[in-house]
């Protein structure tokens, strides 16, 4: 298992467990919208993390793309970001969830990766002064 | 902050809530000033995302072009480096969702969409 994949199984643990906190917490003390827009702005930036991830992986990994698979890959990059877009327009646009909770739960993935950066730092200088 | 920054902002809010209330009015000059604060979002918008895409772009092709450059060089560290990069590339690209979030709230959310469209048809 090479550095990515044990820290892609590591981000995927923690973001679902971060999402299930927060959506948990959310239906017990706020209203449905907001819930239900945390929950779907979590998927969706789930969602696009691990597929940034594989795009990236198979556009820049060891092997590298071939030649019919740029096309492919920057394809499927473009309509990622399409698809994410229009889930947004649809989600607010439709007023089905609320933008604040959308928006809280956009932020689950960085805020994962920011609190794994600073565990990484602790950890770092906590080696380093032994 | 600054003085005359306090008050622009604070004018600019004043402008924005007393379009939307006055709406309901019927007013037509009050009309055509909503119509100008539907303008300026609209404005607003495209430059925002089209700023917040231009920021996410520079600051991907430069990520990538950092990582290349570091594998290149040094092939054994391709996989951390390449590790951190989808990690610097989800933070880049998620600023460019929250503004295109923020667009999309400008413009369903902050107007009130159905009673200028029925103000209009009117």
């Amino acid at each position: 298992m090479n550095d990515w994949e044990k820290l892609s199984k590591r981000l995927r643990i923690v973001n679902w467990g971060l999402l299930l906190i927060l959506v948990a917490a959310s239906s017990l003390s706020m209203f449905p919208a907001f819930t239900a827009g945390l929950a779907a702005g979590g998927l969706l930036s789930i969602a696009n993390f691990s597929a940034l991830g594989r795009s990236v992986v198979s556009a820049f990994g060891i092997y590298g793309a071939d030649k019919a698979g740029k096309v492919s890959i920057i394809f499927k990059f473009y309509m990622r970001l399409a698809l994410v877009g229009i889930l947004i327009f649809i989600l607010v646009g439709t007023s089905l969830v609320n933008p604040i909770g959308l928006a809280i739960g956009l932020s689950i993935v960085v805020i994962n990766i920011i609190v794994l950066g600073i565990v990484r730092a602790c950890n770092f200088s906590s080696r380093e002064a032994i | 902050m600054s003085r005359k920054r306090l008050i622009g902002i604070f004018s600019a809010a004043l402008l924005l809530s007393s379009a939307t209330m006055a709406f309901a009015a019927g007013d037509p000059q009050v009309q055509s000033a909503g119509l100008w604060v539907f303008f300026g979002i609209a404005i607003a918008c495209g430059f925002g995302i089209g700023v917040a895409a231009l920021g996410t772009g520079l600051g991907m092709g430069n990520a990538i072009n950092g990582a290349l450059q570091g594998t290149a060089r040094n092939p054994e560290a391709g996989g951390k480096i390449m590790t951190t990069m989808i990690i610097g590339l989800a933070l880049i690209e998620s600023l460019c969702i929250y503004a295109l979030v923020i667009c999309f709230i400008l413009v369903f959310k902050i107007p009130d969409m159905g009673a200028l469209f029925q103000q209009i048809i009117k």
